[in-house]
């Protein structure tokens, strides 16, 4: 590990890693309108007067698995760059199951992303949460899976 | 939206736990106390403060006392108005929220805090104490010093009453005498006193540099990441 990488990885600086940098430039499973999307639940959390807010949309396959998650949110770089990720995480190697996407972890996004500044800490809590209130959603509507 | 600032509360009083950390014990104006789970936080709002975010405390009550109360360490402005307030005193904040919880009730748990990390680990130890006493539960408090450790006298109290529990001290800016451990806790230490529980779950709670350094380690020696649940805080 370089210099560079050690000093994103410890949270302490301010340098963001390149991966961060290219989910930032290149945010993955964006949803710009939603107003055509059916999406099998909705996650809502952040108040744009409080600061961020996050929005995120799943789709569940017949397999139980997360088909789609996407996302929108009004926040910052590092909110943008950490969903983007977990978006990744819930959906790639045929999706998460819902049991395993509720257990996802901003730690285990942000090793993902080569490290996050400490004070961009709370960013990566918002994705997760959202997708947390949209598998609640979920399951209020389709019932719980095991 | 789980996190509007929708909910007065009246402090009904303010203990001192150790110096500069603070219980407020709250509830809602008619006496009674919003329902939530072990783990859960609220958001609290001080908009006299110039800050209009909130910023969120877990609660350190179990839902079968008879109030909500709240742990704050005095680290600054927002932290300091907190530790200030006094009995008959409102504060604006929101619902119980958050998903710092297993979903499981029988499942071994090992729970690790760093110094005010310590309080929804409280709010669980106290709930299974009370719903689930036959749960295996170990605790791993770390703290700079022993004047340090919060709910020592609980701990201790919990621990006596049940011989499910085992409460292990870790101080890492003094020596310790036993059975208190000198220095940090890692991975090694905590798996070797588990080594005899199956299907454990960790729940981790602290500053972000604890939680993330005990997550890495863990997940090095081999722990599935989906069972470690983490709670952080930015404390500098």
């Amino acid at each position: 590990m370089n210099t560079k990488d050690q000093l994103c990885n410890d949270g302490t600086s301010w340098l963001y890693s390149e991966t961060v940098k290219d989910h930032f430039f290149h945010p993955r499973n964006i949803l710009l309108d939603e107003k055509n999307y059916e999406a099998d639940g909705v996650g809502v959390v952040g108040s744009p007067a409080c600061g961020d807010m996050m929005a995120v949309w799943i789709k569940v396959a017949d397999t139980g698995r997360i088909s789609e998650c996407v996302w929108r949110t009004f926040g910052c770089a590092s909110a943008i760059a950490s969903t983007s990720m977990m978006s990744l995480m819930a959906t790639e190697d045929g999706g998460m199951t819902l049991p395993r996407a509720k257990r996802m972890t901003p730690e285990a996004i942000i090793e993902r992303l080569g490290g996050l500044p400490d004070r961009k800490y709370h960013c990566s809590v918002l994705g997760h949460l959202a997708l947390r209130e949209a598998i609640k959603d979920y399951e209020e509507n389709h019932g719980a899976r095991t | 939206m789980a996190q509007e600032p929708n909910t007065r509360y009246i402090v009904r009083d303010n203990v001192i736990e150790t110096p500069g950390v603070s219980t407020l014990l709250l509830s809602l104006s008619n006496g009674s106390v919003p329902k939530y789970v072990p783990g859960q936080f609220i958001t609290v709002y001080a908009p006299e403060l110039g800050t209009p975010e909130g910023k969120a405390y877990s609660i350190s009550s179990a839902p079968h006392e008879k109030t909500l109360n709240i742990t704050v360490k005095d680290m600054g402005k927002f932290s300091h108005y907190l530790c200030s307030r006094k009995q008959g005193d409102e504060i604006q904040g929101s619902l119980p929220y958050g998903y710092f919880f297993s979903e499981s009730h029988t499942s071994p748990l090992a729970l690790i805090c760093g110094g005010i990390g310590i309080a929804p680990l409280r709010s669980m130890l106290q709930a299974a104490a009370h719903d689930t006493p036959r749960r295996s539960i170990t605790l791993f408090c770390s703290n700079r010093t022993t004047q340090d450790i919060i709910f020592k006298k609980t701990l201790n109290e919990l621990q006596e009453a049940d011989k499910n529990l085992r409460v292990q001290h870790f101080i890492t800016r003094e020596p310790a005498e036993p059975p208190m451990h000198s220095g940090r806790i890692n991975a090694k230490i905590i798996l070797e006193s588990l080594k005899d529980e199956k299907g454990v779950e960790f729940l981790l709670c602290g500053s972000i540099s604890f939680v993330r350094d005990l997550w890495r380690d863990l997940r090095a020696a081999g722990i599935p990441e989906e069972t470690i649940y983490t709670e952080a805080f930015f404390s500098h």
